[in-house]
């Protein structure tokens, strides 16, 4: 009888056991779900991926809603498990207001990072602005921040101005 | 054997017309060199209003050699959205430089004057150079400036210099000489010893 009693009292304690570590178990595996998801999402590829970046409304007038302000063009992309886009053959065109293009830059790979929209690379780095006029290109990395607007070359850069930056200099009248 | 050729003069004719033995080709005349380089070694930032050039920066125009540790372009930015949306023509149009500032270690050297100094600027709407720092030496063909401050302006070819500045002639060059100086001037006085004299002819 004793030995009866014992085993029961065993078997409900294992039972009281399996229960408590099966509720934080189910609650994990709902909680952690979209994770999963997530990540198992994050690990695609694709083409032309395209990053839109547009104006605040703050610089914008009353007529005009959601002007492009750059946008960064993958022809390759993928997905790593850090959240980031690993990325080959990048463009990034920026625009004025009025809808011009103001600047393009290319680079043959580049990471991306989605939540503070910035690019950045070891690699090569060539800048087209100012129609044409303005090339600047860099073979040891650099950043770009889609937000800020701003493209920082590592160090050597070559710069080639279409233009004297100094203004002829005329005879008097 | 012996190959005949029956009408040489019409076949170099043909040959001629056709390029092969065509003259050697005229160069094209060269053109002047309106582009700028500018080449860093700290690397660069781009922006919509500024280029920012770091660490051994060396710019070569055809106007211009200048070496510094800083180099700032400024251009006008158009992203006045007021004078986009309005369709404004008078919005400055990009490409035109507003300013540029050099700075740190500045080597410039310019149609016939060198500088060294702190801190360069200039503005091409102007056309003015402002050259700064704890010692600024200009260095022309006839003189050294030296100073702290000096303000050139490249449309009058009028040269400024506020606070203290000191100016040397070269040996030998007399400053109020040439086509500029004053009729009344004082010249500056002659030699005692002239120059070496032709020796006179020997008798063989």
């Amino acid at each position: 009888m004793i030995l009866k009693r014992m085993k029961a009292h065993r078997q409900q304690d294992a039972h009281g056991w399996c229960q408590a570590l099966t509720l934080p178990a189910m609650v994990a595996l709902i909680v952690m779900a979209p994770v999963v998801h997530a990540q198992l999402n994050r690990t695609a590829r694709g083409r032309n991926i395209v990053f839109p970046e547009y104006y605040e409304k703050a610089v914008l007038s009353r007529q005009q809603t959601n002007q492009l302000k750059g946008r960064l063009t993958l022809l390759e992309g993928e997905y790593l498990p850090n959240g980031l886009i690993l990325g080959k053959t990048m463009q990034l065109d920026q625009y004025t207001p009025d809808g011009h293009t103001n600047l393009v830059a290319r680079a043959p790979e580049c990471l991306f990072n989605p939540t503070n929209r910035a690019a950045w690379s070891t690699g090569r780095l060539e800048i087209v602005a100012m129609d044409g006029r303005f090339i600047m290109s860099g073979n040891e990395g650099f950043e770009a921040s889609l937000t800020n607007t701003t493209l920082t070359l590592s160090n050597r850069v070559r710069t080639v101005f279409k233009q004297s930056v100094m203004k002829p200099l005329s005879p008097l009248p | 054997m012996i190959f005949r050729v029956p009408h040489l003069p019409i076949v170099l004719a043909s040959l001629l017309a056709n390029g092969v033995f065509a003259a050697t080709p005229v160069p094209a005349p060269v053109a002047a060199m309106t582009n700028t380089f500018i080449t860093c070694s700290n690397g660069s930032t781009w922006s919509p209003t500024n280029a920012i050039f770091r660490g051994g920066v060396r710019v070569f125009d055809a106007q211009l050699y200048l070496e510094c540790e800083h180099l700032d372009i400024y251009y006008p930015s158009n992203n006045n959205p007021n004078a986009a949306a309005a369709g404004r023509t008078d919005a400055p149009s990009v490409g035109n430089i507003t300013a540029i500032v050099a700075q740190t270690n500045l080597l410039m050297m310019l149609n016939g004057a060198t500088i060294i100094g702190d801190r360069a600027l200039y503005w091409p709407t102007n056309d003015m150079i402002q050259v700064m720092g704890e010692i600024v030496v200009i260095e022309t063909e006839k003189a050294y400036f030296y100073g702290t401050n000096f303000t050139f302006n490249r449309r009058s070819m009028q040269m400024d210099s506020e606070g203290p500045s000191t100016l040397e002639s070269k040996p030998g060059v007399g400053l109020l000489e040439g086509t500029n100086a004053p009729s009344g001037a004082p010249k500056p006085p002659r030699t005692r010893n002239p120059g070496p004299t032709t020796p006179g002819k020997t008798s063989p």
